[in-house]
């Protein structure tokens, strides 16, 4: 039981510069899978809505950023098993991708991003001809 | 070819403040648990925040990628019972997996109330993978003002 709590907690990491407000910043569980068209990143990012989402591709960095808006500090707790706060997380990505067309999906707080890859690097087939 | 970005130590006072008043909140629920809040789980997911007013109970949690459709949710008694399978999106043929941190199962967890619960107005709703339930406290249950008469 111990064991399913560690995949389901996210974990807490700390944004490169350091923040001027005291709040948690989470690193959102995610799935990465690659196929011969492109990179498919799913993750995990409950209570973040559209408008508070960033995610940004720069020359070979990809940053996922969201806010979550911050629950009622005065809430009498009965039980208080998960913190809310923003989201973040880096990847360091090195293959060439269509710019132009990835798309972000997000739905009941999962993102779907998908970067397909730039013709160039895409796996090709090469016919052997008889000479 | 993917990297996390290191985790970098806290090192500012006031977070560190925040950290302690966490942890002491963490500590005193643990003792409080066996009390009067006894979450009876089978299963660790979801995650679950409940607190309450006079008037009402409210549990949140977190169920991403879950569609309100999806949640099941039963009222008995004193206990309040989410339910409900998130299954893996369909992977196209061939997906060559870099990372899988995310699980997938089906899930079941009952939460207890120290009071009864109002079963029939309880609402609930699911807004960008948090799910919220408010359930009212039964009558007989609410906290009642009485006036001191003077003699």
């Amino acid at each position: 039981m111990s064991e399913s709590k560690e995949i389901m907690h996210t974990e807490e990491s700390q944004s490169p510069a350091e923040q001027t407000r005291p709040e948690p910043v989470f690193t959102p569980a995610v799935d990465i899978y690659e196929t011969d068209d492109g990179m498919v990143l799913m993750a995990d990012l409950p209570g973040v809505a559209k408008e508070d989402l960033h995610i940004r591709l720069d020359e070979e960095t990809l940053t996922i950023e969201a806010d979550v808006a911050e629950a009622k500090e005065d809430s009498n707790y009965l039980l208080n098993e998960y913190r809310v706060g923003r989201y973040y997380r880096q990847f360091r990505v090195n293959a060439d991708f269509d710019r132009d067309k990835i798309e972000a999906n997000l739905t009941n707080g999962e993102l779907k991003l998908i970067l397909p890859k730039a013709e160039a690097v895409k796996p090709r087939k090469i016919t052997v001809s008889a000479g | 070819m993917f990297l996390t970005r290191s985790f970098y130590p806290r090192s500012n006072w006031r977070g560190m403040m925040s950290e302690m008043e966490r942890m002491r909140r963490e500590m005193d629920q643990l003792f409080r648990m066996g009390a009067d809040m006894e979450p009876t789980m089978a299963g660790v997911h979801p995650l679950v925040n409940v607190s309450e007013d006079n008037d009402n109970f409210y549990v949140q949690a977190e169920l991403p990628g879950m569609a309100a459709s999806g949640i099941e949710i039963s009222v008995e008694g004193k206990s309040l019972t989410l339910s409900g399978e998130r299954k893996a999106a369909e992977t196209p043929e061939g997906a060559r997996f870099h990372r899988r941190e995310r699980a997938f199962a089906s899930f079941s967890r009952v939460i207890g109330f120290p009071t009864e619960i109002e079963s029939e107005a309880v609402q609930a709703q699911a807004k960008d993978g948090v799910l919220s339930v408010t359930l009212p406290k039964a009558e007989k249950a609410k906290p009642r003002q009485i006036a001191v008469q003077a003699v």
